[in-house]
């Protein structure tokens, strides 16, 4: 799997013939939209579970796994979070669509989660739910350009040194011509400290899933030279380049830091991303990523943290993590 | 309401000033807007702006009315774009020859083929070679080496300079 990648999700987007899709807000009709899934989820995976709140959510999804949720999913009018520990289905109900099935996992699993989605999906139409439905149009989205098949891939993708040369808007414009997207994954603040982004397929319509598991594994080839050519340049000159420099600070400061709050931790950890991936830190880059999630306050809160000590407790743990002092 | 710069006539209309993130309103009469207005027209062209500019950011845009409204949920649509939301699998009849067209062109002209590199751009181009001598300066004044970063940015604006020309 290149270097890049930190996850993939793959989604199938579904909304009710009947009833008013979710910008509407009508709360009867989203209450009905909520029943009739969870119903039907709860009889397909029945040990699955609603995720209710921020610490249940917690609990059973990794970061990564709720990396593109709404983050106060909870509060959004009648929405629910569904979870099926066993096959790794997650379920977001009323949250954009009625239905948004997802499946997460690395990029060789692709066409693997491709599958389980649209398993999914088929075990949902078998029970005799009507989902809105057009001969030109396939199935509709609340967002007339997101009509099509509802599959809908996304690759959270790491590229620092394309971030920090300013490459990324040239390479978004070029894949936006291609009806692909690459968005940055922005942190709370609007910044985007752990220079992630997110590469997707804008539409559906008239696209197999083939072809769209085939074009996000090119761009992601593509997008993983780039970043390799880029990293190349910067990083292997005797590790004097500032580059260099910025990462072996990085990796000091999260060794030894004793307060560290989720921008200022994901600014470094992207540093020692980029330093595992040159190859100049003794790090794996699944040790790097098994940091992530210590991201988000939730992993705290749900040990029965504080919130004021939560930026103690971050350092503590991502120091033992990197077995520092 | 008395208006808030004369303090003598009544208000008519609500003068709202945007700079940044800030909004300032104030209510005043007619004069004194006309007046202010004057003032605001005087600074632009101080700053740089053109009369035309001006003229073109006095026009109000007017309200659209929505070309189409949904007749099962009553949502508005005028003109399909990325931002557009349907309220309900009916609204899809409003947009459908505005899809249709939309579908015409999924498969843009130019589409290349799997496995073909897609930037069209060569590692050699002359936008890439002043790519990588930007990022030389950089590293140069990153680490206090100004006589390079000089040259480098002396190299830089020569090239731009026969770029401009060509």
């Amino acid at each position: 799997m290149p270097d890049i990648v930190i996850n993939i999700e793959v989604s199938l987007r579904r909304n009710y013939q009947d009833l008013r899709f979710c910008p509407q807000d009508n709360a009867e009709d989203l209450r009905e939209s909520r029943r009739r899934s969870l119903s039907v989820l709860q009889t397909n995976y029945p040990k699955g579970q609603v995720l209710g709140n921020a610490l249940e959510y917690a609990s059973e999804l990794s970061y990564l796994q709720g990396a593109l949720l709404p983050a106060d999913y909870y509060k959004i009018n009648h929405a629910a979070l569904f979870y099926d520990r066993h096959t790794d289905v997650i379920a977001a109900i009323n949250m954009d669509d009625h239905l948004v099935l997802k499946a997460c996992g690395g990029l060789e699993q692709l066409d693997h989660l491709q599958q389980v989605v649209r398993e999914a999906g088929q075990a949902m139409a078998q029970t005799g739910l009507v989902f809105a439905q057009d001969a030109d149009f396939g199935y509709l989205s609340y967002r007339p350009t997101m009509s099509g098949s509802g599959l809908f891939i996304n690759a959270i993708l790491h590229l620092p040194m394309l971030h920090y040369l300013k490459q990324i808007r040239s390479l978004g414009e070029m894949l936006k011509a291609q009806e692909y997207l690459l968005r940055p994954i922005a942190a709370h603040d609007k910044r985007n400290p752990a220079k992630m982004y997110v590469l997707s397929n804008a539409t559906s319509l008239n696209r197999g899933d083939g072809v769209l598991v085939q074009r996000i594994r090119e761009f992601v080839d593509l997008l993983s030279k780039r970043e390799a050519l880029l990293r190349g340049k910067a990083l292997t000159r005797n590790g004097q380049s500032a580059f260099a420099d910025q990462v072996w600070r990085s990796y000091g400061i999260l060794r030894f830091a004793r307060r560290l709050n989720d921008g200022d931790f994901l600014n470094h950890w992207s540093n020692l991303r980029l330093g595992s991936m040159a190859g100049i830190l003794p790090l794996s880059i699944e040790t790097v990523d098994s940091l992530l999630v210590y991201t988000g306050n939730q992993v705290f809160l749900k040990e029965g943290a504080d919130t004021k000590n939560i930026v103690g407790l971050r350092a503590q743990n991502v120091r033992q993590a990197l077995s520092g002092g | 309401m008395i208006c808030e710069v004369c303090r003598e006539k009544n208000a008519e209309i609500v003068f709202k000033t945007v700079t940044g993130n800030q909004v300032a309103t104030k209510a005043m009469c007619m004069s004194c807007a006309h007046n202010m207005q004057q003032d605001m027209i005087k600074m632009f062209i101080a700053l740089g702006f053109r009369k035309d500019q001006i003229d073109q950011a006095e026009v109000e845009p007017q309200d659209k009315i929505p070309a189409v409204l949904c007749v099962n949920c009553g949502r508005p649509y005028d003109q399909l774009s990325e931002q557009t939301m349907a309220g309900c699998a009916v609204c899809y009849e409003a947009m459908r020859e505005d899809l249709k067209a939309r579908m015409a062109v999924v498969e843009p002209a130019g589409m290349p083929e799997a496995g073909q590199d897609i930037t069209g751009k060569q590692d050699n181009s002359v936008e890439d070679e002043v790519r990588d001598l930007r990022y030389r300066l950089m590293e140069a004044v990153t680490r206090e080496e100004f006589e390079e970063a000089a040259a480098l940015r002396d190299r830089i604006a020569l090239i731009e300079r026969v770029e401009e020309q060509s």
